[in-house]
């Protein structure tokens, strides 16, 4: 009897049989330059990478890029990107210009004199007044940052939208080489978690 | 089992008288001992009925016969046709020396007064191999091969942890153990070679296939963390496409993997439990091994052959 209770239960132990935990790779997709992530549509503003862990007093670099669609025929002739942060636990240390800036004749301003906010401006000139094709994700600008407390911070597009993808009203803008305003689909914010 | 036993003139209705061995040497009562156990043995060859010693002694009282004093032919042909059987064995056990034992034995087929069988065996040894004489010669009187523990055990010696070993009875229980530490073992330990075979190579081909296709999914697992490596670092729209492709095709792959992996080791449990079911309800079957190991070397002390045997059939 003793037996068959050991031998029910080694049974009923191995019945289930040997598997390997697989992950949904839908979830575990999660490069923020991923056109297919995004769930507004596009073209998006985006930091990249989109998450720091990084130590107090510690620096670490983000990417601003213009993400759109590799079968997009768009062509982009400038764009002003305004991010917001708390400049009681971050500090700008230097801003860098993108690839968008890279024509003939490169525009490239940043303005960090109100704390907390950046305002950049990024403009593609060149001799035959062609933009920029938004095939390929563009890097706009590349951001330095000081972490200086403990705790978790954003690197927010500046907009106000009642969703996630319901914008009433933002400060960046994408233009096409003739001037005409683009509407930004997408805004991916970056998170910083200091320790 | 009746038809060879015809071929070789032997019928399973026949009906056999065997009469207590003549001692000479020995004590009676010792003789009668040995006697009976040639008449076990007869009885596990199921080649023919035979009387039993009260009926054998109750008939011939009844005739008058009250001591068994020859031994020839002529006089154990007289004796079977008394008891109206078919065929009559008498005999002699002699103790010619300190450890020197004779076995005279006829085998008479008693309506045509022949003799069948006749025998004289001298031996070194005590009485217990004296019994072990008689029980394979049981065997070959009805033309049959001893079983295997017979033969080991005239071979080894009654004594051999291997012979004690293939006498022992083999429990349900024991194979139950058995089975538990290895699909299959438990059946070929209760005589059923074909299915305990079979539990085995499945069981094996099973467990193949489980780490076969863990290994094959351990070895995509690199593959799959490089390529989400790559891709969290690309920046370009087309690399990013061309990462994620590679991963769903990685992904797909060790998702087939897992589920062949699943599968082939739920049908390892299967197997293993289904085996140790037979192993405790199916019914014994004797004598058709005596070994564990299926094929091994024998040896005939009659023919003085040395022969290989399996017993997968």
């Amino acid at each position: 009897m003793k037996n068959l209770v050991f031998l029910l239960s080694l049974i009923l132990l191995l019945l289930p049989g040997c598997s390997n935990d697989v992950g949904d790779l839908n979830e575990e997709l999660d490069n923020p330059l991923d056109a297919a992530q995004l769930e507004c549509g596009l073209p998006a503003l985006a930091f990249s990478p989109n998450q720091y862990d990084v130590a107090v007093g510690g620096s670490f670099i983000t990417d601003i890029y213009l993400i759109d669609s590799t079968e997009s025929e768009q062509w982009y002739g400038g764009v002003k990107t305004v991010v917001n942060y708390n400049p009681n636990k971050l500090e700008l240390i230097q801003i860098n210009a993108g690839d968008l800036s890279d024509g003939s004749v490169p525009l490239f301003f940043a303005d960090d004199t109100t704390d907390g906010r950046i305002e950049i401006i990024s403009i593609f000139v060149s001799s035959d007044s062609s933009g920029i094709n938004g095939s390929n994700n563009i890097l706009l600008a590349e951001l330095e940052f000081l972490s200086l407390t403990e705790g978790a911070d954003s690197l927010l597009f500046e907009r106000t939208a009642n969703d996630s993808c319901m914008v009433i009203s933002t400060s960046c803008e994408l233009v096409d080489p003739d001037d005409e305003l683009v509407p930004i689909r997408d805004y991916g914010d970056g998170v910083v978690n200091a320790q | 089992m009746s038809s060879p036993l015809l071929i070789w003139g032997q019928n399973p209705d026949n009906i056999i008288a065997v009469f207590d061995f003549k001692p000479v040497g020995i004590e009676k009562r010792q003789a009668e001992k040995i006697t009976e156990r040639l008449r076990i043995q007869l009885n596990k060859t199921g080649a023919v009925k035979q009387m039993s010693r009260k009926w054998i002694y109750n008939v011939l009282h009844r005739e008058g016969i009250k001591k068994i004093k020859c031994i020839t032919p002529a006089c154990t042909a007289d004796l079977g046709n008394t008891l109206d059987v078919d065929y009559a064995v008498t005999g002699e056990l002699i103790k010619e020396g300190d450890s020197t034992f004779t076995i005279d034995m006829n085998m008479v087929h008693v309506p045509s007064r022949i003799t069948k069988k006749s025998k004289r065996i001298t031996l070194e040894g005590d009485l217990g191999d004296v019994v072990v004489e008689l029980e394979i010669l049981a065997w070959n009187m009805m033309w049959l091969n001893p079983p295997e523990y017979l033969l080991a055990k005239k071979r080894l010696g009654r004594h051999d942890p291997n012979v004690i070993a293939m006498i022992k009875p083999r429990t349900r229980e024991d194979a139950l153990k058995r089975a538990m530490w290895f699909p299959g073992m438990g059946s070929i330990y209760r005589g059923n070679i074909v299915p305990g075979c079979a539990f085995m190579s499945l069981e094996l081909t099973f467990i193949g296939l489980t780490i076969h296709n863990q290994r094959k999914f351990a070895d995509l697992k690199p593959d799959r963390d490089d390529n989400f490596e790559k891709y969290r670092a690309a920046t370009v729209g087309d690399s990013i496409n061309k990462y994620v492709a590679i991963l769903e095709r990685i992904d797909s792959d060790m998702k087939k993997a897992n589920a062949n992996l699943r599968t082939y080791s739920i049908s390892a449990v299967g197997i293993w439990a289904l085996s140790m079911a037979h192993a405790f309800y199916a019914k014994e079957k004797k004598d058709e091994f005596a070994f564990f190991r299926p094929v091994r070397f024998t040896f005939d002390p009659f023919g003085n052959q040395v022969s290989v045997r399996w017993y997968f059939l």
